[in-house]
């Protein structure tokens, strides 16, 4: 048996993903920062942010992908992701909610694979850009 | 400024072992209940030799380089202002999954550098980074890439 996919005899081009919504705090990040070693002290340490000039710590960029990337995994499974990219579009702060998007943008057959291409994004609770992302996953 | 001598440079390869744990520790800071991360015999019905490692797993390579300044020692050797730059996109594409008990070879090698004009004037620097892993079998897995933005110095 192997993971589940996305049925290519079911999708279409326009479907989307099962949202993704998460309200920041600063223990997510630094949750985060523990199991990613990511340990920049402008992400984990207020009293550093502040004296540079911050408002308050703030998300690294991979934190809401890696959201982003378990949006993406629910919906299309683990190993059938071919490519992930996202850009940072905006920084993610304590308080802000995130909410991960994706949407099949087109379905095609490459390398005698079933394959779709997905637009990803990640926005906050106003519909600020986070991440503008995009992914191609394997269908069966 | 950044030193255009060095695309293609390739930096000290470095290893990391894919262990159980920390793919769980990863997934569980994510909030991430994927049983895949989780139950071996769930990962190996599902036709993985053993647990995979979630997408983004790889970033955690800052746990297995061989000094904690690694990153920064190599955007001193890229002649990158890290003080103007940021993190502006990550790639990464998926050849074979990473799964625990992996034991990767992380190459690193500065891909490109690209100059473009600044919004407020002056020039900005895209340098792109990619690290290749090689598992134990000598097989290419996955290749990530990342861009980093050094901003227009003001003058």
């Amino acid at each position: 048996m192997s993971e589940k996919k996305l049925d290519s005899a079911s999708i279409s081009e326009g479907d989307e993903a099962p949202e993704l919504s998460l309200e920041v705090t600063r223990t997510h990040i630094v949750r985060y920062a523990g199991a990613g070693g990511d340990f920049n002290p402008i992400h984990t340490d207020e009293a550093f942010a502040k004296a540079v000039g911050l408002p308050s710590v703030f998300a690294m960029g991979l934190m809401q992908g890696g959201y982003l990337a378990r949006m993406l995994t629910d919906w299309v499974g683990v190993g059938n992701l071919k490519r992930y990219k996202i850009r940072f579009t905006g920084q993610v702060w304590p308080g802000e909610t995130i909410i991960c998007k994706g949407k099949i943008v087109r379905k095609y057959e490459g390398d005698g694979e079933k394959l779709v291409d997905c637009e990803l994004a990640v926005v906050n609770q106003e519909g600020d850009s986070k991440i503008a992302g995009e992914a191609t996953v394997a269908l069966s | 400024m950044v030193n255009e001598a060095i695309v293609g440079k390739e930096f000290p390869p470095f290893e990391f072992l894919v262990e159980r744990g920390k793919i769980k520790e990863f997934a569980r800071s994510l909030g991430d209940r994927n049983p895949l991360y989780t139950d071996l015999e769930i990962a190996k019905e599902a036709g993985f030799e053993s647990v995979p490692a979630p997408p983004t797993f790889t970033a955690s390579f800052l746990h297995q380089v061989p000094d904690e300044n690694f990153l920064l020692n190599l955007m001193a050797e890229m002649e990158i202002d890290v003080a103007r730059s940021v993190h502006g996109e990550s790639e990464f594409e998926y050849i074979k999954p990473i799964v625990a008990g992996d034991v990767l070879t992380v190459q690193m090698t500065v891909k490109d550098i690209a100059r473009k004009e600044g919004k407020r004037g002056g020039v900005m620097n895209l340098i792109t980074t990619e690290a290749t892993y090689t598992n134990q079998a000598g097989e290419v897995v996955q290749k990530d890439r990342m861009l980093f933005i050094e901003r227009a110095s003001v003058t």
